[in-house]
């Protein structure tokens, strides 16, 4: 894995454009867009496997690879689960956007619903969250291209040349074709993505033997003390609450606030299905962490005795690859986290230029704005906003606080959200305020406190309260009919 | 540690079986749907 020649690398990551511009062709040659709904929402004409391939691409980080192997390496059997349980977020969302087709069935973005719900306050309060969210989903995966090609190549290749490779591979296919050209490139890549980390995986533990010399060698361990029992234990607790319940915060507080992937439930063609496509990309989702954390497993059996030079838990995986796998492997990695920003930040881009088009330039600028209007203005937000991306990753810097940062910006809306779907008298002041408080709340724990988890939990609790509170005292009586009667 | 051991096997098989056919399967239907569509577009022409 270290030092992947700099010429093969570029080879490899300028194959892996090959596959946006394949798509751009396909993508005119069967008009797929005529009309900014087309280009949106994918007219409303995805096929919902499709979009399960997708939502599973915008699933698949660097960190589900690499961070589900640490998660084993720091916390033993048990840590398998971690990354894992992820997918229920995906589970839970497709019951959410289930039910928002079912009460806003033309909605373009979520962010809309806030505006015929409730007001234009809340609405546009919601939009500058959105827009931070979404984007500094983009910027994590700007700076994982760049970090990833320094790291296959030992530093031969500077670091901007991944973000400048990941920012043309999106503009080629996102201009030309907003989100079919995002749904059809993070098919491809996910089944490019897929088998890589399944024959990977496999193929190190095949390196090593097998789980069998690896358990033996963990029993020894074990007898003579150098390997704690709980180290062995496939629920320990306090790994569980550790871990657990702040990965299930995220999964749940964030999802339902990021455009990326509301744009892929609005544009399944049979509303009945959107719940499965959700549920399959969790199931899909929910298997491809387990090789990599058995194989973090591995590295703490090995490092522990000595067989392997102590690493990281988060650098554990590429070191175990680098030392069992031929250098050539690497490319594998380049098609892998190209497959995974790729289509990341091309669904974040589209999902963008969607809020800053149906959400602002039509609902607030020109309300009379024609169809090529809007076409045009998304197309040119798509390259302002991927230009954007490309500038602010540009700058190498941690992903980490950047990514745990993300929820905060959604946690505070999850209750509000959903639950005005469901209930007639959830009020707009009340998510207004409980939004602001939750957010204050969230950032001071993060921040000032360094409890990240907890912080999530704090931040939609406290906004929960608030609304319902707020809302049982100040009631409103939406009238539904209002929503499924909009049409744009 | 027998136990730990087979939890290992089932981990690693049942995770590449399911990613490999959930990749098959989805495959086989989006190409389904992507070869409808371009006949429906052809059809236009």
């Amino acid at each position: 894995m270290k030092g992947l020649s700099p010429t093969v690398a570029i080879i490899a990551a300028f194959i892996a454009i090959i596959v946006p511009v394949l798509v751009a062709v396909a993508s005119r040659k069967w008009k797929l867009v005529k009309t900014s709904e087309d280009y949106l929402v994918a007219g409303r004409r995805a096929h919902w496997a499709l979009v399960t391939a997708s939502v599973t691409s915008m699933y698949i980080w660097g960190s589900s690879v690499m961070g589900s192997a640490e998660g084993a390496v720091n916390n033993g059997i048990s840590g398998v689960w971690i990354y894992p349980m992820y997918a229920v977020g995906l589970w839970v969302f497709g019951i959410w956007a289930s039910k928002l087709r079912e009460v806003f069935p033309y909605a373009l973005s979520y962010t809309e619903y806030f505006r015929h719900r409730f007001n234009s306050s809340l609405h546009l309060l919601v939009i500058i969250f959105a827009i931070a969210t979404s984007f500094s989903g983009a910027w994590i995966q700007g700076l994982a291209a760049g970090h990833v090609m320094v790291g296959l190549t030992g530093g031969q290749v500077p670091y901007w040349v991944g973000v400048a490779f990941l920012g043309v591979a999106v503009l080629i296919f996102t201009v030309v074709a907003g989100l079919w050209g995002s749904l059809i490139s993070t098919w491809i890549f996910t089944l490019i993505a897929m088998p890589i980390c399944a024959i990977v995986g496999v193929a190190t533990w095949v390196a090593l033997g097998g789980p069998t010399p690896i358990m033996e060698t963990a029993q020894q361990l074990f007898q003579g003390g150098k390997m704690a029992p709980e180290l062995f234990e496939i629920f320990r607790p306090s790994a569980l609450i550790n871990y657990l319940i702040p990965v299930l915060a995220w999964a749940l507080f964030s999802l339902p606030m990021q455009q990326d992937y509301w744009q892929t439930a609005f544009a399944i063609r049979d509303p009945k299905s959107v719940g499965r496509a959700f549920r399959h990309a969790g199931n899909w989702w929910f298997f491809m962490p387990f090789i990599s954390a058995t194989l973090g497993f591995a590295a703490l059996v090995l490092m522990k005795s000595g067989k392997m030079p102590d690493v990281p838990g988060s650098q554990a995986y590429a070191s175990l690859v680098g030392m069992y796998l031929p250098t050539w492997t690497g490319v594998l990695f380049i098609w892998l986290v190209m497959a995974a920003t790729v289509g990341s930040v091309g669904a974040a881009v589209v999902a963008i230029a969607n809020i800053i088009g149906s959400d602002i330039y039509r609902a607030y600028i020109n309300k009379s704005a024609t169809d090529d209007q809007v076409k045009k203005l998304v197309r040119i937000m798509v390259v302002i906003v991927t230009l954007g991306v490309i500038a602010v990753a540009l700058t190498p810097m941690s992903i980490l606080m950047v990514l745990l940062f993300m929820p905060m910006y959604t946690a505070p809306f999850v209750f509000g959200f959903v639950a005005s779907q469901y209930w007639k008298w959830i009020s707009a002041w009340p998510i207004f305020v409980g939004g602001l408080v939750g957010f204050g709340v969230g950032t001071y724990m993060f921040l000032g406190m360094g409890l990240w988890g907890w912080a999530m939990i704090a931040a939609f609790v406290s906004a929960a309260i608030i609304t319902l509170v707020g809302s049982a005292a100040a009631k409103d009586n939406f009238d539904f009919s209002i929503l499924k009667s909009y049409k744009g | 540690m027998g136990a730990t051991t087979a939890l290992l096997w089932i981990a690693i098989v049942s995770s590449t079986v399911v990613l490999i056919a959930y990749e098959i399967w989805n495959a086989i239907v989006v190409s389904k749907d992507f070869a409808k569509m371009a006949r429906e577009a052809r059809k236009e022409d």
